[in-house]
């Protein structure tokens, strides 16, 4: 709602009020007015009938008594009356004439309109007259006519005669018997119209009267208006204020309401950046998250690292240890033989000259063995072919291929397996695993028997686990563990480097899995197993 | 040289090396009897009188083990441990004879108890020295109570 709309309907409010106002006493006062005229004109009308009666009262005595002797010097005798003895001489001479109702009464009302400055009119008209005087003027002959109609006996009305506010009043004037004395002549029966009575009586004092009563009317009625028009303009004003406050109120209201708005939208804003934020900030804990659980794969992995460099440090050191003292250990026997050999060059012991030469021999072959060995180790460490699939069986038999000749000599007998599986990796490495075992397998057989060979898989708790069994010397449970050491040989004497098994334990590992041995004991065989996770395609 | 028949005992795995100490040791007559073993647990065996060596007047207790430190079953600081922990045996004075001349090896033998640390020498001159000194300085020189 805004403001100037309100003041226009409120200004139009108080304009209707005062008009409304003002239409009431204006209708009272004119019904007043009309009151007040209607009072007048009734004053006067019951005055002009009062004349009236009087009139008629006379009249009707002086009809009963036949007229009235009067003094002919005082008064003319009425030339209109025709009846015997109108003029009589009384015995003293005095000379008297007959004055009748019609004649005394105009007398009277003669001396009436000689005597007051605004006299009442009264005469006697007729639509017959027997005085022309008292022929009807128009209102007069109007009002006549309906009294011969019988319709009305008494008109009054205000009109203006001589230029002055009259009232005439007139009533039908009825033939009695007294009448007919005079009147019998003209065919009047009693009962008969025979004419009017009309008196005019003047109005300006009335009028005066009514003016005086308007004024004082008027005055009342404008100081009402007034007391009205203050009220509705006070009222008016105080409902103005009213409302003005209201609209104030309202105003105020309706900015709290949009402050409140705002506040909210404000706060809605707020809510909305919040929730961003909270979303923002969670967005960030989880990729912190997510960089914690990378830093502790990260440092698990590096763990492992750490672990597998410890580990690569320890077989290292372990190597080099080794290498240093095997590799030491035929250098020793071969300077050393070769000082004996020269002792024994000098000293001519021919005995002693071909066993030095053959522990120089021996000592080199062993020194060689031990470079190829070495070799072989950094290889299967370093030298990686690309990962290919190959099934078990295919794999076996190129390993069998390869070994074809050593197998041939030593006579061994290989069972081979009967299920299948894909293997995927570096297949030399693989193969490597088997062609070992099968070589130890070979290399430690017992020579009382034919050495025999099972190669196969089994599955152990849904995992497969690869194994190589012999019937050959076997392993003291004792050395279970010490067999996979690098250089580790249980006996001296037996070729090699004792480096075989040592790097099968690496390969499987890289794979990773594990390997370990189950055997009796010395003479009862011994079956190595082994797992290659990643290297088995599960089926 | 008081008369004692002497007895050393050469724990050693490569028969090489056992030949050229043996002969060393035979050309300076230092012991009247020298026996190899060739591995750990025959060291053992043989110190605890079990097995095949269970005789004592044909492998009596040795006056001197000469042991190498890489050995086959048993090794030779376990050896040296069991050797010296036991009350009988570790009086015996064990003199390590190795290729190797790692650091650990030699702070762990004297930790274990060895009498000596020696490292094989390569040149035969110094060899031979070194298996001459040794036997008169352990067999000959050297106070030993029994």
């Amino acid at each position: 709602m805004n403001t100037p709309g309100l003041m226009v309907h409120i200004r139009k409010y108080g304009l209707c009020l005062i008009l409304v106002w003002t239409c009431i006493l204006a209708g009272f006062l004119l019904l007043l007015v009309n009151e007040y005229r209607e009072d007048t004109i009734t004053v006067a009308t019951r005055e002009a009938r009062d004349y009236h009666e009087l009139n008629l009262q006379y009249r009707r005595w002086g009809a009963k008594v036949g007229g009235v002797y009067v003094a002919t010097d005082k008064v003319v005798p009425n030339p209109y009356l025709t009846v015997p003895d109108r003029d009589v001489t009384t015995g003293s001479g005095k000379s008297l004439t007959l004055v009748n109702p019609a004649y005394m009464t105009r007398m009277v009302f003669e001396i009436i309109r000689n005597e007051t400055k605004h006299p009442i009119i009264n005469r006697l008209v007729s639509l017959k007259p027997l005085n022309p005087a008292n022929a009807p003027n128009a209102w007069e002959q109007e009002t006549l006519k309906l009294f011969e109609k019988r319709e009305v006996r008494e008109r009054s009305q205000v009109l203006t005669i001589e230029k002055r506010p009259y009232l005439q009043f007139m009533a039908a004037f009825i033939t009695e018997e007294s009448c007919l004395k005079c009147h019998a002549h003209q065919g009047y029966q009693v009962g008969d119209v025979r004419g009017g009575m009309s008196i005019a009586i003047p109005m300006s004092g009335y009028l005066a009267i009514e003016a005086d009563r308007k004024n004082s009317l008027f005055g009342s009625f404008a100081l009402l208006w007034a007391l009205g028009v203050a009220g509705i303009a006070v009222s008016s004003n105080k409902r103005h204020m009213q409302e003005m406050r209201i609209v104030e109120k309202s105003v105020g209201l309706e900015q709290e309401i949009i402050k409140r708005q705002q506040t909210q939208e404000h706060l809605e804003e707020q809510t909305v950046k919040l929730e961003e934020e909270i979303s923002e900030r969670q967005q960030i804990q989880e990729q912190l998250e997510e960089q914690a659980a990378m830093l502790e794969e990260e440092t698990a992995e590096r763990q492992q690292a750490v672990q597998e460099l410890q580990k690569k440090n320890v077989d290292m050191e372990q190597f080099i240890y080794t290498v240093s003292h095997d590799l030491r250990t035929p250098l020793v026997t071969v300077k050393n033989f070769l000082g004996f050999l020269e002792n024994d060059l000098l000293g001519d012991n021919q005995k002693r000259v071909s066993q030095d030469f053959q522990f120089i021999h021996c000592a080199a072959d062993k020194m060689k063995l031990l470079l190829d060995e070495l070799l072989d180790l950094a290889r299967s460490d370093h030298v990686e072919t690309p990962a290919v699939r190959i099934s078990f069986k295919d794999m076996l038999a190129e390993v069998l291929d390869t070994m074809a000749g050593v197998i041939k000599g030593s006579q061994v007998s290989i069972d081979l397996p009967e299920t299948d599986l894909m293997l995927f990796g570096d297949r030399p490495r693989l193969c490597q695993i088997w062609q070992n075992l099968i070589e130890n397998a070979i290399k430690y057989s017992r020579e009382d028997r034919i050495p025999r060979i099972e190669i196969g898989v089994q599955q152990v708790n849904g995992e497969p686990v690869f194994f190589v069994k012999d019937n050959g010397i076997g392993i003291d449970p004792h050395y279970h563990g010490k067999v996979f050491k690098i250089f580790e040989k249980l006996d001296p004497k037996s070729p090699g480097a004792g480096m075989g098994l040592s790097m099968i334990r690496r390969i499987v590992e890289k794979c990773g899995g594990r390997i370990w041995v189950e055997s009796e004991g010395n003479g009862k065989g011994s079956c190595f197993y082994f797992t290659l996770p990643l290297a088995v395609i599960q089926s | 040289m008081n008369g004692h028949p002497l007895t050393i005992l050469l724990v050693e795995d490569n028969p090489d090396h056992a030949v050229l100490v043996m002969r060393n040791l035979e050309d300076f007559k230092v012991a009247n009897k020298i026996i190899h073993v060739d591995d750990g647990q025959a060291a053992l065996d043989y110190l605890y009188g079990q097995g095949e060596y269970a005789d004592r007047l044909r492998f009596p207790i040795p006056n001197l083990i000469l042991l190498d430190l890489r050995l086959p079953k048993v090794d030779g600081l376990e050896v040296l441990r069991e050797v010296k922990e036991n009350a009988e045996l570790k009086s015996i004075p064990v003199v390590i004879l190795t290729t190797s001349d790692a650091e650990r090896d030699l702070v762990r033998a004297y930790e274990f108890g060895a009498n000596s640390f020696l490292t094989k020498p390569v040149d035969f001159q110094e060899f031979t020295n070194l298996m001459r000194d040794l036997g008169f300085y352990w067999l000959a020189w050297n106070k030993r109570p029994w």
